[in-house]
């Protein structure tokens, strides 16, 4: 469910961070206000650990090596309260973004919205605590886990969905992608949702204290406050949207609009030149020609521009090859040089 | 546990690379952040039938390697891993366009074709930014960057720990599978009906674990998120390094580079 | 100096862990903690450095009484070495754990840079200042998790099983920095004849309470008393 920057527009992805980022922003600061979040600390960080490595074990299931981590988000959640538990998960996203490629760097917004602001900040509150709120039993646990995984990978398989078409890198039908990615995170849901609640019955069985003290300590102070992120989260994203759905809306691609408008006709007089000849080329009137190979193949775009691209871009690699070769030749024979 | 074990090579290693000796290396990490950002925004701010103009930015990666000597099959393995995905939005543009985009000696090269193309190489492209900036910036120069900008530091000082403890607990859980192993007649894994003792095991160690390091932390005075770090001013260096990175990257985005075939070739 | 007089800790369950505990141990001195698993070893060293609050009792470091506003001054001044360095090794690169102390402590960065290398190039270390704790060995983990907690400049050390998982090896290296430190030091332990080299005098604990209190070689020979206390005796 890692969602890569390949597949994703600016647009979608810097939403996606905007609202991402104000819910970190928000939820650290509610941790700080916290009187134990101090002393959760290292407990975040431990127990997020824990989401990574028992996101490793559980390879013996089918099909989970993509998630796992709704099911430790609502985990988390349980074991630290909401707040503390985005925090810690969105860590984790970012170790893997860094480390393992799981998952791109733009589309840090996407992915921690989808796996973490979900499940902790509205799965959370409206299903898991509602269900335990009577106190804990090891049914009570059993069913309120199991509840908010699956609904929070259909959630946030959803997201995912909706983040790639937005993007507009797929042509995959909408029906056709809801299609496939529901029902199969239906499945994983279900899995993930046993194991978690297999898990949190087992620390319930031999600490129940930890569970009581997060569930305890949550609801009088959360109650307000989880209204106020949703709304803030809300407003966020609605702001940046909007702004940028605006541009894009007019402009199909808003970034180059945005470069358009900033950059200015100057770039073009200043290129002189070879690029006045380009121009003369592409067509004298647009100064970004909206390329697109769908009008060439049947206007009448000649072949020899295309194979000759395709030769610029063969021939682009090879000079990168040989430039990064260079280099690294260089930088050998000074060490060897060096050695000796 | 070979997953777990490489895992946590994976994470060795990428450090070991990050505390070599380059120029790169020695660049201020916050020009290192703002020219990944850039790259990446760049990349896929084209759209997606884009090829011919996405090659050129293949430069920025092959010389930053080349210059910071990280070397190539860690970047091809990691790439490996984000293919999936990319390749079935790709291969699904190939059943839902089949435009034709230009004929190539003779064979029809559908739309769909070359947008799957152009999605894997920008999956390329991005994979080897991000992995360029984690193995050229040790971790805790990020870090301090990161506290400049102003993240919540409870935020940065989680990350940091978290960093440190995934190792830890992948080297227990691993510790633990391989006792598992050793008493299970089936060598299949870990079986289901274990996993909730199993893994609720390892999450117990792991909060008595965090109790002990609360426990460290307060013993050496720790009692409220408190800024850290040096600051460190951007050098000429650091500048020109920004400048040679992202002028030329922003240079590729305007122009079309295309134009510019068609004229040497 | 450490003074304890009469302390009691009682776990959040009830049950009682250490009960009516007086010692004092003096600057310079070295005193080893022995007694069996559960004996109340690392609860007496955790109430010293006031994580665990003692309900009754006196604590007081170099004349100051352990309380809420002295809690951080006496933490300064006594320096616990946890048994699992990696508890204690929590940052990306050992610099940062050195410095993670005087830092809040509030040193400028120049300050706290000269006490990191000090703490370290004093425990020669100097080399691992910029590697990180992931592909340090175990003795060089222990040592460096002594680093941290040198580089606040305490007066006493408390050590709670610092020989745990080190090879012969590692222990003789550790064996010969603690007796070249001057700090005044109190070891729980249960390696006994890393005891007698480095402790002359040893603190026998059972169930909580002080059971003996003598010279280490004396006490660690005596069959009958260690019987009692659930450790074997050196031989």
């Amino acid at each position: 469910m890692h969602m890569a920057d390949a597949l994703l527009s600016p647009a979608v992805g810097g939403v996606m961070c905007a609202a991402s980022a104000a819910a970190v922003v928000y939820s650290a600061a509610k941790t700080k206000k916290d009187e134990l979040g101090e002393k959760k600390l290292p407990l975040m960080a431990v127990t997020g650990a824990f989401v990574f490595a028992a996101q490793m074990i559980n390879f013996t299931i089918p099909g989970t090596g993509s998630s796992g981590h709704i099911g430790g988000g609502i985990l988390l959640c349980a074991m630290l309260g909401a707040h503390p538990a985005l925090l810690s998960l969105a860590a984790v996203l970012i170790i893997q973004c860094l480390f393992f490629a799981d998952g791109g760097l733009l589309a840090l917004g996407c992915n921690i919205f989808n796996m973490g602001v979900i499940p902790c900040l509205l799965v959370y509150p409206l299903i898991f605590k509602p269900i335990v709120k009577k106190g804990l039993n090891y049914r009570r646990i059993t069913i309120a886990t199991i509840v908010s995984v699956v609904i929070g990978l259909q959630l946030g398989a959803f997201g995912v969905v909706l983040e790639t078409l937005a993007s507009g890198i797929t042509e995959l039908p909408f029906g056709t992608f809801v299609a496939l990615m529901q029902p199969i995170h239906l499945a994983i849901g279900l899995v993930e949702g046993v194991v978690m609640s297999a898990i949190l019955c087992f620390v319930y069985k031999m600490r129940p204290e930890i569970l009581e003290s997060s569930l305890a300590s949550a609801p009088i102070k959360s109650g307000v406050s989880v209204k106020k992120t949703v709304i803030v989260l809300a407003a966020a994203t609605l702001i940046v949207g909007g702004a940028l759905s605006l541009i894009a809306s007019s402009n199909p691609d808003g970034l180059e609009w945005a470069m358009e408008k900033t950059a200015g006709t100057a770039e073009l007089e200043a290129s002189g030149g070879v690029f006045d000849r380009a121009a003369a080329i592409q067509g004298s009137t647009a100064f970004l020609p909206d390329y697109s190979f769908s009008n060439s193949g049947e206007e009448s775009s000649p072949v020899g521009t295309t194979v000759s691209g395709i030769v610029g871009g063969v021939m682009t690699f090879a000079l990168a090859g040989i430039a990064g070769f260079l280099i690294s030749l260089s930088k050998k024979k000074k060490r060897d040089k060096k050695a000796q | 546990m070979a997953d777990i074990r490489s895992k946590i090579a994976d994470i060795y290693s990428l450090e070991q690379l990050s505390l070599k000796k380059s120029w790169v290396h020695d660049r201020h990490p916050l020009v290192k952040l703002a020219s990944t950002f850039l790259f990446i925004i760049l990349v896929v701010s084209f759209d997606r039938y884009e090829l011919a103009r996405l090659a050129p930015f293949i430069f920025y990666p092959v010389i930053l390697m080349a210059l910071s000597e990280t070397p190539w099959p860690i970047v091809l393995k990691r790439f490996a891993l984000t293919l999936p995905f990319c390749l079935f939005a790709g291969i699904s543009n190939v059943i839902f366009e089949r435009k034709t985009a230009f004929i190539l000696m003779g064979l029809n090269i559908s739309v769909g074709v070359v947008s799957l193309f152009s999605i894997v190489f920008r999956a390329f492209l991005c994979v080897t930014a991000v992995l360029l900036l984690i193995a050229v910036t040790p971790m805790s120069r990020i870090t301090a960057q990161l506290r400049r900008l102003h993240l919540p530091d409870i935020f940065v000082t989680l990350f940091e720990m978290l960093y440190r403890y995934i190792a830890v607990l992948l080297g227990e859980a691993s510790t633990m599978y391989t006792a598992y192993m050793l008493r299970s007649t089936e060598f299949k894994g870990l079986q289901m009906r274990h996993m909730g003792s199993f893994a609720g095991q390892l999450l117990i160690r792991s909060y008595d674990r965090a109790e002990r390091v609360y426990n460290a932390m307060k013993c050496r005075g720790y009692d409220s998120f408190a800024a850290r770090g040096k600051k460190k001013r951007l050098s000429a260096a650091d500048y020109l390094y920004l400048a040679a990175t992202c002028l030329p990257l922003i240079a590729l985005r305007i122009i079309d580079v295309r134009a510019a075939y068609s004229i040497v070739f | 100096m450490i003074e304890i007089k009469n302390i009691s800790v009682t776990y959040p369950d009830g049950t009682s862990a250490i009960s009516d505990i007086s010692l004092a141990i003096g600057d310079g001195e070295s005193a080893a903690l022995i007694g069996a698993n559960g004996a109340g070893k690392t609860t007496l060293l955790l109430s010293i450095v006031g994580v665990l609050p003692a309900e009754r009792g006196l604590i007081s470091v170099d004349g100051i009484e352990l309380g809420k506003k002295s809690l951080s001054e006496v933490r300064r001044r006594v320096g616990m070495v946890f048994q699992d360095p990696d508890d204690q090794l929590f940052m990306p690169l050992i610099y940062d754990d050195v410095a993670f102390g005087p830092r809040n402590l509030g040193l400028s960065e120049e300050a706290v840079e000269k006490r990191v290398d000090a703490a370290l190039s004093s425990l020669g270390i100097a080399h691992l200042r910029d590697r990180s704790s992931l592909r340090l060995s175990g003795g060089e983990k222990r040592i460096a998790a002594i680093a941290t907690v040198l580089a606040m400049e305490p007066t006493m050390m408390i050590f709670d099983e610092p020989t745990a998982f080190l090879d012969p090896k590692a222990r003789r290296n550790l064996i010969n920095l603690l007796r070249r430190l001057p700090h005044g030091k109190l070891i729980a332990t249960h390696d006994l004849s890393f005891a007698e080299e480095v402790c002359p005098r040893a603190i026998l604990l059972k169930n909580g309470r002080i059971f003996a209190d003598g010279r280490t070689g004396e006490l660690i020979r005596d069959d009958r008393l260690m019987d009692e206390c659930g450790v074997e005796a050196l031989r």
